[in-house]
Formats: structure tokens, C-alpha cells, sequence
């Protein structure tokens, strides 16, 4: 990173396979991340499902999510900050999701959000 | 017997909640496309569809696309095919898409 880069957050709150949304996020952030950004992820709302472990597109002719996201950490993307909110209220946990995760509460969002130079959502 | 699909997510929309005002005991509910995430168990939507009686189905495609296992889905809701979802709409006597 040069000291001139940017910080860039890229927020998914969409689920998976309705419309090209999460595709065109994936490949924005992978983009970014090929120019050397500094690129952080956060899932919230109907995003966190993105990550859920077992997802197998080619069921209904799709590109599997998490697969895609898996390939993040290689583009030097280590962890997906994840809103432990949205996953209550879905009955999730986080050992129920793929990569490195770090869950974010509510009252951390706000902070969180605003430590970035940019934001671009999904 | 009216057959009732729902394809938005639980959490995107009012689609499901319109669908169980409109739905009566008597109709089936196919949840299809986003909606199946409907279907986990411990979710307000699982409750408001066990709520409902009527009785629930979801598309098993749409639930190995999104990687929701049985074990994560409520008991009493069925898992169907393709062919299971051509067949109630043959047992319905029409059809209504809530999406």
C-alpha cells in the first residue's frame, strides 16, 4: 500500500443469486483490490447470507457466492466484517459462515463506517 | 386450493407477509428464489408460515443453491423438486406469484 491509497469499504446488504448485485460487488472489490486499494468488506441485512457455508449454484445455473468470496484473502482481503445484527435476526451464528469473519455490533457500525474514505454499496 | 409462490427474501419485502394475509387454510405455499430463506428454522418468518396451517413447501434447487441444509430448515415444511413443483400446480387450481 502507498501512502496515498485510499480506504474503501464495500458494503453488501443483498442476497446471492436475485440479479447481478452481489456479482458486480465481488468484481468491484476484486478490481480495487488488483490496484493495490485498501479494500475492507462488510456484509449486513440480507449480504451475510452471501457467506453462508454449502452453497452449491450450479443447482439453479449460478456462480456459488462464498466460492468468489473465497478468493478475497488472495488479493489481500483477509477478513469480511460481518454485522452481528443481521445475523440474529436470521437465526445465524457465525461458525455457520465461511472465511475469516469479524462480527461488528450495532453500537460499532457507525465508527466503523465512517474510518473509511470511500463507500460503495451492494 | 389456491398455490401461493413466494420468491423475495423474508427480509427484502412485504411479499410473504401479503401472502400469508391472503392465504387460507386450504392453500399450499411454495417458497421459491430468495424466499426460501424463509424456511430456516428460528427465523420470524418460519414462525409466521407455521403460524399460517397452510401447508409449506420449498423449492429444493433454490435451497442447495443458497447452501440452507435440512438441518437448518423447519420440519414440517416439504422439500420438492422441479416435478414437485409441477404437480402442485396441477393440484391448485390457479396460482398466485407474490414477488
Amino acid at each position: 500500500m502507498t501512502e496515498t491509497a485510499r480506504t474503501l469499504l464495500v458494503v453488501f446488504r443483498h442476497t446471492p443469486y436475485s440479479g447481478s448485485l452481489c456479482k458486480a460487488g465481488h468484481d468491484l472489490a476484486l478490481a480495487a483490490a488488483a490496484f493495490e486499494q485498501a479494500i475492507s468488506v462488510l456484509l449486513m441485512d440480507d449480504g451475510v447470507w452471501q457467506l453462508l457455508r454449502g452453497q452449491d449454484g450450479t443447482s439453479i445455473d449460478a456462480k456459488t457466492s462464498s466460492r468468489s468470496l473465497a478468493a478475497f484473502p488472495l488479493y489481500g482481503i483477509d477478513a469480511f466484517f460481518v454485522d452481528a445484527q443481521s445475523l440474529r435476526e436470521r437465526s445465524l451464528s457465525g461458525e455457520q459462515l465461511e472465511g475469516n469473519i469479524k462480527l461488528l455490533e450495532s453500537e460499532q457500525l457507525a465508527v466503523f463506517m465512517e474510518s473509511f474514505d470511500q463507500v460503495i454499496s451492494f | 386450493m389456491l398455490l401461493h409462490t413466494v420468491s423475495q427474501s423474508p427480509h427484502a419485502g412485504s411479499a410473504l407477509n401479503s401472502c400469508l394475509r391472503a392465504a387460507s387454510r386450504d392453500s399450499c405455499i411454495l417458497l421459491l428464489e430468495d424466499a426460501v430463506y424463509a424456511a430456516c428454522v428460528g427465523s420470524t418468518a418460519a414462525a409466521a408460515l407455521l403460524a399460517s396451517d397452510c401447508r409449506v413447501f420449498a423449492l429444493q434447487a433454490d435451497l442447495k443453491a443458497r447452501g440452507i441444509s435440512s438441518t437448518m430448515l423447519v420440519d414440517s415444511i416439504s422439500v420438492v423438486d422441479y416435478s414437485g413443483f409441477v404437480q402442485l400446480s396441477v393440484d391448485c387450481h390457479a396460482v398466485q406469484s407474490w414477488y
